[in-house]
């Protein structure tokens, strides 16, 4: 399947979706750290992926950034949605936007 | 750098307040507030891709480390 395919099942798939350096457990990079912590902070469940892993996807790191046309990781989707970056993640979270979005289309 | 950012943020949204700080001191991680009345009803993603767009188009290398806060003048008073 093209790299496009799989970002569109991802984002299919997961109510949430997270494209980040490392893993959840372990993230690579301090502005994937903080939407981790934005969106455990809420409880809510969410797919992720990383964009470092080549063995998993070689295609996926520059592949996201044409997806989304954003040229920075982590990227965050809610409902398909291209939600955005860190910066917009805090901002929302800040404002309770991002609750809303995520509770609001759980069902 | 600072001026340079501004300036292509004020080319692109003219009725903008735009303020470019470098609170490192590194001339690295640089961050942008920017309010504008044009980013009323718009979402912030694209509040963001107005500003990051022709930012990108202007600098061959994206600019990773800019922090950036786009506010309508009405969120801005009342932050």
């Amino acid at each position: 399947m093209s790299i496009e395919g799989r970002i569109r099942d991802m984002i299919d798939q997961n109510h949430v979706m997270l494209f980040m350096k490392g893993t959840p457990e372990q993230p690579m990079c301090g502005f994937s750290k903080t939407v981790i912590d934005i969106l455990n902070h809420m409880g809510t469940e969410f797919g992720s992926a990383n964009v470092l892993d080549d063995v998993a996807d070689s295609e996926l790191r520059e592949g996201i950034k044409k997806f989304s046309d954003w040229p920075t990781v982590p990227q965050l989707y809610v409902d398909g949605e291209f939600i955005g970056g860190c910066d917009i993640a805090i901002e929302m979270s800040k404002s309770g936007e991002l609750e809303t979005l995520v509770t609001a289309k759980k069902e | 750098m600072q001026e340079k950012i501004k300036q292509i943020i004020l080319e692109a949204i003219p009725n903008a307040t735009v303020i470019v700080e470098d609170p490192m001191q590194d001339g690295q991680h640089l961050q942008a507030v920017v309010i504008s009345p044009s980013f009323d009803g718009v979402p912030l993603v694209k509040q963001h891709r107005m500003v990051m767009t022709p930012l990108n188009d202007a600098f061959s290398k994206s600019l990773h480390a800019l922090a950036l806060k786009t506010y309508t003048p009405e969120k801005w008073d009342n932050q």
